[in-house]
């Protein structure tokens, strides 16, 4: 199926990652075959402005249908699970639509939209088939008729842009992801990026450090897992409740603090709390007393309270 | 918490094998009915006065009363052929029957127009009338009423096929055994129709037939697998709950699985009024042969997911709920595939044209579901790629290439796995069984082979007529039917309104087919009744008067247990229909004869007579179900 675009790259120019990125010592670099015509270089990258690290590219090239062709200019990234995440238009270059109508914001904001959506049927129909067979439109541009998209399709690309959106969205979304996953592992244990991952607010990044951190490293990483018993994605806090482990749980000097914050956790993880915790000692039994009064208290929370409070070893 | 297999069949104390047995040899017996000893203590016999064997012979036999079945016993009757069903239950409808109670999925789905017609439709329709109270035993009796009346029609509940005789290329007889009247039934037919789903039937035969995950290289699929496996889509057990007035705490068994929080990642409890088709299992078992086994794992998940939903404390609202009804059979979505003259396939699905041969069409996404089901809860349960359209479905799909006699309809025809993930849908499986009960009754009647309609273009033209006027859901197929006098008559109506010309009737097209144009008469209802006239320059000789009315196509229609299904649905007549209308028939303006109908809620109709000569007929609308407008597809008359 991706053999209909793939010839479309006439030519391909490739410059240098350059502004407002930092380069990755020692130096990560993935080579991505995206088809036999297109093949880009991928860097590791730190931003400038944000610390974040990414996977970057320049893309410089055309791309074409069987009547015209569309330069395209443009920067984009991925991030170290090799999802993509953004793009951006170098400064003075533009997108181009059908009969060379410029991309607005609007147009931008779909196109990103599109880019991020991993399910589109992009992903699963030849570009051909996006085109109504049945109706025709005159381009002035190139004094011919051509094919609209069909309306049912209509809001997986932008108006005009077909070719444009469908390859940058096989470039995004192809094989680079599975390239840089490979590349994982070693990247997170060379430049120490358990931190990093921690602390994101990706959730991705922060199930990959729960999944990394071994036994021996759960003490130390206590103020970390407990920070992410409050993440907002609805998983993470179980995953990092698990990882706490039954030493934590058995222990009110380590779990007291949390207790205090017991209601800003999400209902369903403060059950599990309950359940899991034992041995509370006297500060244990104050906070709880404390929080039995809140009436907001379901049914089931003030059980599990209870239980606890008449906790005897 | 998974139950090993062999340690399963080890406690039941029997092999894979014994299952397999036989139920005519599974009647000897080893041990003597006297115990007292003596000679008999050694030696075997049978009790071969036990059962009584019926000797049956027929036109066509249909195996398996699901809505494949179904649709291919009626189509088939309907057109003259003499009918054998048997269902190996005693309800109809298999995963739509209260026994399972799946809602029936198909082109609805694309949210386009294209709810499927015909039998199907027929039943549907007649259910949503008569069955407001939303009972899953009324859907049941709505085919058995229709299966029971039908004179054609001799139906076999309770009836498991068993055995197959087979001579060259043609299949000569079935054997199959009653379990409620201690009956082995003989049955001889011409035709035979695998609608078992699990394609028993073929499999008996010793027809070619297909299992697993194809690799790409096989059919150039781009979601096929890089090699071949023998993996299958899983089996699910639905349940379902009803809300009572006071608190009903639930105890799970000791066997149920046990569930937390995170297991539900990938798999929603949005309401629990009905079970959820993700509580799936058995892709990476047998899916026949162990199906034992995976009917008691998915009771632990079922039991343990109720236990999950009324004790975790993460559903309070769940507190004054209690279960109703659970499934003990499980819907099966995949087994063999029986290999026709061609294999549908992936870009089939996608490209979307038109097979010359097609009889049917799909519309559910390729949704392929992950083997691993709830005993991988880490992982998604689907994947699912929307269609931007309806994909048709060719004849070819739907007969055997290597037993002459046989045909097959549901989940069990000509496709890979991937394409299979679309066409396994009952709505779907509904109208490949009426193409092929229609088929075998055109062939008959023709004395020729079902195999050799799609090489004789003439006939293949005059079968997809034949499937088209009885309403068949069906693709680019338009009225061209020589006998049809309507399309000779001119034709005027007493009002039209927004574009709904009165000769749109006769413009061979029986259905929206978002084409951007109206196919129907239309006509307002504000300023009374409303009458169309169809008028021959000469009189014709008639006899018969169909029409096809309006019932909402764009619309989902099917029962469910699951109160979002049912929204934006209508119970009851669907409100374009015409309820109350009269047709008039006459000769130089003579009444000759006056039908009256009340309270019709059907989209297609017919209404028959003496023949008559007749140079005028008048349709004359009297009350919709609600619509403002008379809406009237299709009228055609026949001598």
């Amino acid at each position: 199926m991706m053999n209909h675009w793939m010839i479309l790259f006439l030519f391909l120019l490739s410059f240098q990652s350059k502004g407002q990125q930092k380069p990755i010592v020692p130096e990560v670099s993935i080579e991505y075959r995206v088809n036999d015509t297109l093949e880009i270089q991928v860097n590791l990258i730190q931003d400038q402005k944000t610390s974040a690290y990414f996977y970057h590219t320049f893309l410089a090239t055309d791309i074409c249908n069987d009547k015209v062709c569309l330069p395209i200019q443009v920067e984009l990234f991925w991030n170290l699970m090799g999802e993509y995440d953004h793009f951006s238009v170098p400064q003075g270059q533009v997108f181009t639509k059908f009969d060379h109508q410029y991309f607005d914001q609007t147009d931008y904001d779909l196109l990103q939209e599109i880019l991020l959506d991993t399910l589109s049927p992009i992903r699963d129909y030849a570009v051909e088939e996006f085109l109504d067979k049945k109706e025709q439109k005159y381009s002035v541009q190139l004094d011919a008729i051509t094919r609209p998209t069909l309306k049912v399709f209509s809001n997986v690309t932008v108006p005009g842009a077909l070719y444009t959106v469908y390859a940058l969205w096989h470039i995004v979304n192809g094989n680079i992801k599975q390239l840089i996953r490979n590349q994982l592992d070693v990247v997170y244990k060379q430049h120490q990026f358990a931190d990093f991952f921690a602390t994101s607010n990706n959730a991705s990044y922060q199930e990959y450090y729960l999944e990394k951190l071994t036994g021996d490293q759960v003490v130390a990483a206590e103020p970390i897992l407990v920070r992410l018993l409050f993440s907002h994605d609805d998983y993470i806090p179980h995953y990092a409740w698990r990882k706490l482990g039954a030493a934590y749980y058995a222990d009110p000097e380590r779990y007291n603090n949390l207790l205090k914050d017991l209601e800003k956790l999400k209902p369903h993880l403060q059950l599990v709390v309950l359940r899991s915790l034992s041995r509370p000692n006297l500060r244990t039994k104050e906070i709880l007393m404390d929080k039995a009064q809140s009436k907001t208290l379901l049914q089931n929370q003030k059980e599990l309270i209870y239980k606890l409070l008449n906790y005897e070893k | 918490m998974k139950n090993n297999r062999r340690s399963f069949l080890r406690n039941l104390g029997i092999g894979s094998g014994a299952l397999l047995v036989n139920p005519v040899f599974g009647m000897s017996r080893d041990e003597p009915a006297d115990s007292s000893g003596g000679a008999a203590e050694h030696s075997a016999f049978i009790a071969s006065d036990v059962f009584v064997t019926r000797n049956l012979k027929t036109d066509f036999l249909v195996a398996g009363g699901g809505m494949a079945g179904v649709c291919a016993a009626l189509a088939a009757a309907r057109n003259g052929m003499k009918v054998i069903f048997i269902q190996n239950r005693s309800r109809l409808g298999g995963n739509a029957s209260s026994e399972i109670r799946m809602h029936i999925c198909g082109a609805s789905q694309l949210n386009q127009v294209w709810r499927e017609s015909g039998l199907l439709e027929e039943i549907l329709l007649t259910e949503a009338a008569i069955n407001p109270q939303r009972c899953w035993e009324m859907l049941d009796y709505v085919m058995y009423d229709k299966v029971l009346t039908n004179p054609n029609i001799t139906l076999l509940f309770d009836t498991s096929l068993y055995e197959v005789v087979r001579k060259g290329k043609r299949i000569e007889s079935i054997k199959a055994y009653c379990s409620q009247t201690e009956e082995i039934y003989d049955i001889k037919a011409q035709y035979f129709a695998d609608c078992t789903g699990d394609g028993t039937l073929a499999a008996l035969a010793a027809a070619d037939f297909m299992r697993g995950r194809e690799a790409k290289s096989e059919y150039n699929e781009p979601l096929g697998l890089d090699k071949r496996d023998d993996i299958t889509m899983g089996n699910s057990l639905l349940f379902q709950s009803t809300e009572h007035d006071r608190p009903m705490p639930f105890k799970a068994p000791s066997w149920a699985r046990k569930y937390q929080f995170e297991d539900f990642k990938h798999r929603k409890i949005h309401s629990w009024e009905y079970g959820y088709w993700w509580i799936e299992l058995g892709g990476l078992e047998n899916i026949v042969q162990d199906g034992q086994k995976i009917r008691h794992d998915l009771m632990a998940v079922v039991f343990g997911v109720w236990d999950y939903i009324k004790n975790s404390g993460n559903h309070p609202e769940s507190a004054n709920w209690a279960l109703s009804w659970h499934g003990a059979i499980p819907g099966k979505r995949e087994s063999r595939r029986i290999k026709g003259d061609y294999v549908l396939t992936q870009n089939d699905v996608l490209k979307q044209e038109n097979f010359e041969d097609r009889v049917a069409y799909g519309g559910w996404p390729l949704d392929d579901h992950l083997p691993a089901g709830m005993d991988d809860t880490s992982l998604s349960p689907f994947r699912s790629i929307g269609l931007k359209g309806p994909y048709s479905i060719p004849l070819r799909c739907l007969y055997s290439n290597s037993v002459d006699n046989l045909v097959m309809a549901g989940r069990n025809i000509s496709v890979t796995h991937v394409a299979l993930s679309t066409t396994r849908v009952m709505a779907t499986c509904a109208t490949l069984g009426q193409a092929i009960g229609t088929a075998v009754a055109f062939a008959v009647n023709n004395k020729m082979k079902v195999n050799q309609i799609v090489g004789n273009k003439e006939k293949l033209q005059e079968y997809q007529q034949l499937l088209l006027r009885q309403d068949q859901a069906i693709l680019n197929i338009k009225n061209l039917d020589k006998k049809d006098l309507a399309l000779l008559a001119s034709i005027t109506a007493s009002s039209e309104s927004d574009g709904g010309l009165a000769n749109l009737v006769t413009d061979g097209i029986n259905r929206d087919i978002a084409d951007g144009k109206l196919h129907q008469w239309r006509a307002a209802m504000s300023s009374g009744e409303q009458f169309l006239e169809l008028k021959w320059k000469s009189p014709q000789e008639l006899s018969l008067i169909e029409f096809t009315f309006d019932t909402g196509l764009n619309r989902h229609l099917r029962l469910s247990g699951e109160n979002g299904t049912m929204k934006n649905q209508v119970r009851g007549p669907q409100p374009e229909t015409i309820s109350d209308y009269e047709v008039e028939c006459y000769l130089k303006d003579r009444l000759l004869h006056k039908i009256e109908c009340k309270d019709n809620f059907l989209r297609k109709v017919a209404h028959s007579f003496n023949t008559s000569k007749v140079d005028r007929v008048r349709f004359v609308a009297k009350k919709t179900h609600g619509d403002k407008y008379a809406k009237v597809f299709e009228i055609r008359c026949y001598a």
